[in-house]
């Protein structure tokens, strides 16, 4: 069981996040009922998988969220902001439970408590009979005998399910041979058998089974197949299809089956196919009218059939389990059935595969990309036409690998941008503002390591925009605003990086107060206040030690502030920068680059060495002469369109060698946050690509190396983490070394 | 090929030199024994830390052992290796003057340092191997690589 937790996981939270958004969206527009439908599925598909994985506490909860939706669907209870947020509290439950599975019997009390309100809401309580049958073991007698005073409901909705697992199976030859039949007057029959737990010739049980059916009709399909069966790949339920006449006798039928030794459980039901089954629910199809006519008539007794034959084995077997374990104890079914629901809105497209053989992938690939470009320099040096016109082949069909491999890391940033609706909603009701969150291009794909990344910095800029951006209603309304503040998250492409911003109207950064605050913090000095500029001043936010919030408050605050966002955004070579305009609002701009794993890189030699630096952090290449150079405080400088650029020598920033004199200095210009330097270096080699390897766990983390890559020709060469080196203390940055 | 089944009692040791002293690391922490080549530098690193180099697209540190032990630098030459050995899951490349060749020693053979030698670190050796009239010190890697305190080769040795 364990090994399916994973998928549970996955399936789980796309169910929950499906929930949540279509809440929003309800709360939004309650009168769009297919929301509650969606809702109403992602509830059922949920408490099916928690059933069958045997996390009782989740499936009873999703039951009550599941009754309540279908109060809700059906029209007998409204949708009001009370009730969105009773459901936001079951889906938070269900959500700290999916989340400490081990843990989850511990949220007992909580969800007794919350299921008792979900039932009676709005103090309506006709839900007590609706308690579901609870595990082996839990002492409660009456449980079972509620279970069979209302398993009408729930016995069809199994069969339901199941119908359609063995409709999602059917091939369009099968459907034929289905619609084929009904139309000769034949009839389908869905027999689904349990064996006895412990069975030991379950291959032999399944196939007397067989052999009882084939007596009785055409057996089309099978779940799981013959061959599965042969080889007892199931676990203990199967079932078939069959196709017979239409007044065959099913409780004969059943009895001849549960004659054979081991068998614990049958039930033989009526079997509709999909569109038809849709009928049921939706418009009657025209076809079946048409071609099977009166098949509506026979849908309903089969319906009466099935749910006869549920009572049935219902009273004749103890519930041992609960309902939902029961339904399919097969581990193969809780795929299939988390299945359905994406299935039903759209064909599946995807294959889950775990990120650490992507990552595996992804640096075999590098791997050969290294490889390739040697095998061409050596090519090159052959200079023989034959191979050189096939590396160029190779040459090609690696590059696309490369960047098909590379897609494969790339996912929207729809999966971040998720869960902020609910986050500036629960913020705003919690603040009193009115908010309204617009995001757009969250299809916006990246690095999927950059994605788990930049979560945690929006959602501090967008606590922020809410707690110190939007001004309340009152404020708003004085200024003339529109008393709903709008928070606008967007993302987009911009050549090789994603500019993703955050912009709110509220009453934007003072650059005065900015000011004022730094100098108490003594982030700056009366001076630099002085002929600070108005941006320079908002850029102060983003110091360390800073925070403009006048008091600690739950939203944001406590201790850490813009820093904590600037510093999150470099670390993934990412910059983030803000413009602000007083009583307009603010707008927070972060630029990442798409992927980590390759940069492109400036390759320069400096001493024996080569070294690597990232394009991003290059402003320009010069070439300075001795005579431009002057020395200020022991620091050597050059005036660039009359700024003064502090210049270092790149050995020996590093500490590995000493500056020698040269008649001219190829300099790079580098920039990190405001800091710009240049680096002196022996000579530029040009721009390359390179796969970015972590240096070993063994190796302290050395300030100003982010990595190492590894070149055409093998050699390791260093990749300069450029913000980091001017941090060290052996670099002259300017004015803030001259005091040093 | 004959010895297919290695017994519990037996270990095999890949041995080396350093200056005159042998040391043996047993032979499952190998990885790979490979000549010495280009060795790219790690700046504002442990000085006995020679720098990185690639293993087939794997960036592995190195260290020179002899600096390890305060000892002089050497000439290296034809028989300077790099000994990849598997350190907490990771592997590091260690610099030795020449590997000898792989040693079987029974158990037997092998015993736990001397407590009472002048000078030497217990913590730093995990046994004595004897094989005819030789000593080899099997060294404990973890400890010797993972500490940065500095280490003398007297305290790895023992004078017989």
């Amino acid at each position: 069981m364990e090994e399916y937790r994973d998928l549970f996981l996955a399936e789980a939270g796309e169910h929950l996040q499906n929930m949540t958004d279509r809440m929003l969206e309800l709360e939004k527009d309650p009168t769009a009922t297919e929301h509650l439908t969606e809702m109403f599925r992602a509830a059922h598909s949920l408490k099916g998988m928690s059933g069958t994985m045997g996390y009782e506490l989740i499936m009873e909860l999703t039951h009550e969220m599941e009754s309540l939706l279908d109060k809700l669907r059906s029209g007998e209870i409204a949708v009001e902001t009370g009730l969105i947020n009773l459901l936001f509290e079951a889906v938070d439950l269900v959500q700290l439970m999916i989340g400490n599975l081990d843990n989850r019997e511990s949220f007992f009390t909580e969800v007794k408590a919350l299921e008792k309100k979900l039932r009676e809401w709005p103090a309506q309580d006709e839900g007590d009979e609706r308690k579901l049958p609870r595990e082996e073991g839990r002492p409660i007698s009456k449980e079972s005998s509620a279970a069979e005073d209302n398993p009408q409901e729930q016995g069809t909705g199994a069969d339901m399910v199941k119908d359609k697992l063995i409709n999602s199976e059917l091939n369009e030859f099968e459907k034929e041979m289905l619609k084929d039949a009904v139309f000769r007057g034949e009839k389908a029959y869905l027999i689904n058998v349990r064996l006895r737990d412990g069975s030991l010739l379950k291959s032999v049980r399944s196939y007397m089974v067989h052999k009882a059916l084939e007596k009785q009709g055409e057996i089309i399909k099978t779940q799981p197949s013959l061959q599965a069966m042969e080889e007892e790949k199931f676990d203990r339920d199967f079932s078939f299809l069959l196709l017979g006449k239409p007044d065959l006798e099913i409780t004969a039928l059943k009895k001849k089956i549960e004659s054979i030794a081991e068998i614990e459980k049958v039930t033989v039901s009526s079997f509709i196919i999909d569109d038809q089954q849709e009928a049921t629910t939706t418009a009657p199809a025209k076809e079946t009218q048409d071609s099977a006519g009166g098949s509506l008539k026979k849908q309903e007794k089969a319906a009466i059939q099935a749910s006869e034959n549920t009572v049935n084995t219902e009273t004749e077997e103890k519930t041992k389990k609960s309902f939902n374990g029961e339904d399919n104890g097969d581990l193969a079914q809780v795929r299939k059935k988390a299945r359905i629901s994406t299935l039903n809105r759209s064909a599946e497209k995807t294959v889950r595969v775990e990120t650490a053989k992507l990552d595996a992938l992804v640096n075999l690939v590098g791997e050969l990309i290294i490889n390739r470009t040697r095998v061409l320099e050596l090519g090159k040096e052959l200079k023989n036409e034959q191979l050189e016109g096939s590396l160029e082949q190779l040459e090609r069909i690696t590059t696309e690998l490369q960047s098909a491999v590379m897609t494969l890391r790339m996912v929207p940033i729809k999966q971040v941008f998720d869960r902020f609706p609910r986050m500036v909603r629960d913020l705003s009701q919690d603040k009193d503002k009115e908010v309204e969150l617009i995001i757009s291009g969250e299809e916006t794909e990246l690095d999927r390591t950059i994605v788990n990344q930049v979560g945690d910095p929006l959602v501090h800029l967008l606590r922020n925009a809410v707690d110190h951006g939007i001004e309340d209603e009152e404020e708003r309304r004085r200024k003339g605003k529109d008393p709903v503040g709008k928070i606008r998250l967007e993302a987009h492409h911009e050549g090789s990086h994603v500019v993703v911003s955050v912009e709110d109207d509220g009453m934007g950064i003072d650059p005065e107060r900015v000011k004022e605050k730094a100098l108490q913090k003594k982030i700056i000095t009366r001076e630099e206040a002085e002929i600070m500029g108005a941006d320079e001043a908002v850029r102060l936010v983003f110091r360390s030690g800073f925070s403009t919030a006048a008091k600690v408050t739950d939203v944001s605050g406590r201790g850490v502030g813009m820093d904590v966002v600037k510093t999150a955004i470099e670390a993934l070579n990412g910059t983030v920068e803000v413009k602000s305009e007083q009583g307009k609002g603010s707008k927070f701009v972060l630029r990442l680059p798409l992927t980590l794993a390759i940069i492109r890189t400036l390759m320069v030699k400096a001493g024996k060495e080569v070294y690597a630096i990232p394009i991003e952090a290059i402003r320009e290449n010069l070439f300075v002469e001795p005579q431009e150079i002057r020395t200020i405080q022991q620091g050597k400088v050059i005036t660039l369109r009359e700024e003064v650029l502090p210049l270092n020598c790149l050995k020996e920033g590093l500490g590995m060698g000493f500056f020698e004199e040269q008649d001219v200095y190829p300099v790079v210009v580098v920039q990190a946050g405001d800091r710009k330097v240049g680096f002196m270096v022996d000579e530029l080699m040009g721009q390359q690509e390179v796969v970015i390897k972590s240096l070993s766990t063994f190796i302290n983390d050395i300030k100003g190396i982010a990595g190492a890559t590894v070149l055409g020709d093998g050699r390791v060469t260093l990749i300069l983490d450029v913000a980091g080196l001017l941090e060290d203390g052996r670099v002259n940055v300017g004015k803030e070394n001259l005091n040093h | 090929m004959t010895n297919k089944i290695e017994t519990v009692s037996e270990v095999q040791m890949v041995a080396f030199k350093l200056e005159k002293e042998e040391f043996a690391v047993n032979i499952h922490q190998v990885r790979e024994v490979l000549k010495m080549s280009r060795v790219t530098p790690l700046p504002q690193s442990a000085n006995y830390i020679e720098g990185v180099i690639n293993l087939r697209g794997e960036v592995i540190p190195v260290v020179d052992l002899r600096k390890r032990f305060e000892l002089p630098v050497g000439e290296r030459g034809e028989q300077t290796r790099i000994i990849i050995v598997e350190i907490q899951n990771s592997n590091v490349g260690l610099i030795v003057d020449s590997v000898t060749e792989v040693l079987r020693f029974s158990s037997s053979a092998i015993q736990p340092p001397p407590a009472r030698v002048a000078g030497t670190r217990t913590d730093l050796i995990k046994g004595v191997g004897k094989v005819a009239d030789r000593l080899l010190i099997i060294l404990n890697l973890e400890k010797i690589l993972t500490t940065e305190e500095v280490i003398s080769l007297e305290e790895v040795t023992i004078d017989s």
